[in-house]
């Protein structure tokens, strides 16, 4: 479990970085706009033998910007991607959300 | 200068799987994008692709003449939304073109089946998806030749 200290270093840290505007869209619920960080560092796979070029977004997110749930695509610079996996950090006011361009 | 059997082979099983395409009777356009033994990475462009390589070799002894019976791996991969249903057609695709001829056009003296269908799936920024089959060929040369 983080500490007090750790807790307010980790949100110092995370402010001092660029956050971007993104549209959070969920089924029957609408969108709304949200502020992230975006993330698409390369990550090739390697599935069996052939290593294939890729990368592996994700975002970082206000946690009160998510809560409630049903949230299903994130839009970044017009680009929709799916939220493959929402990561709620224990204690933190930050969440991770993976992401992919495929549902 | 004269290539081996072994090359005769792989020459054959590379032109016959750049043949897989619609306008040869085949159910996806996998022929496309063939290659053995690739070792740089391969662009989302370039997806879908066959990715073979020769790997085994295992050599029978008999009076006069070696049999050799040589493992060929091969890894479709695609990318997208390409369903697995498609997946499995590319797979019956290269099943198909094994079948057509199991001689190599008379280079081996038979084909056999090695492994079945192996299906893996990662998903980052897209859907990522491999399907891996084996089989073997089995050719003939005289001992210590492979040339003839």
């Amino acid at each position: 479990m983080s500490t007090q200290s750790e807790l307010e270093q980790e949100f110092f840290e995370i402010e001092e970085m660029d956050w971007i505007d993104a549209i959070l869209l969920s089924a029957g619920a609408g969108s709304k706009a949200v502020k992230i960080q975006f993330d698409n560092e390369y990550q090739p796979v390697n599935i069996h033998t052939g290593i294939i070029e890729s990368a592996r977004p994700a975002a970082l997110i206000q946690t009160s910007d998510i809560e409630g749930g049903g949230h299903d695509a994130l839009e970044i610079d017009g680009i929709t991607y799916n939220l493959i996996e929402i990561q709620k950090q224990n204690q933190s006011i930050f969440t991770i959300l993976i992401l992919s361009k495929d549902a | 200068m004269a290539d081996s059997k072994r090359q005769q082979l792989i020459d054959a099983i590379d032109a016959r799987f750049k043949t897989i395409k619609t306008t040869n009777g085949y159910e996806t356009e996998l022929g496309n994008n063939v290659f053995a033994w690739r070792s740089s990475p391969i662009e989302a462009a370039e997806l879908p692709c066959l990715l073979y390589r020769d790997t085994n070799e295992t050599i029978e002894l008999t009076i006069g003449a070696h049999i050799h019976t040589l493992t060929i791996e091969t890894e479709i991969i695609t990318s997208g939304g390409t369903a697995i249903k498609d997946i499995r057609k590319m797979l019956a695709d290269i099943i198909k073109c094994i079948g057509a001829d199991l001689t190599w056009g008379g280079i081996a003296e038979d084909t056999l089946p090695v492994a079945g269908e192996d299906i893996k799936i990662e998903q980052q920024e897209n859907i990522i998806t491999g399907a891996k089959l084996s089989f073997a060929a089995q050719y003939v040369t005289e001992p210590f030749n492979p040339y003839q």
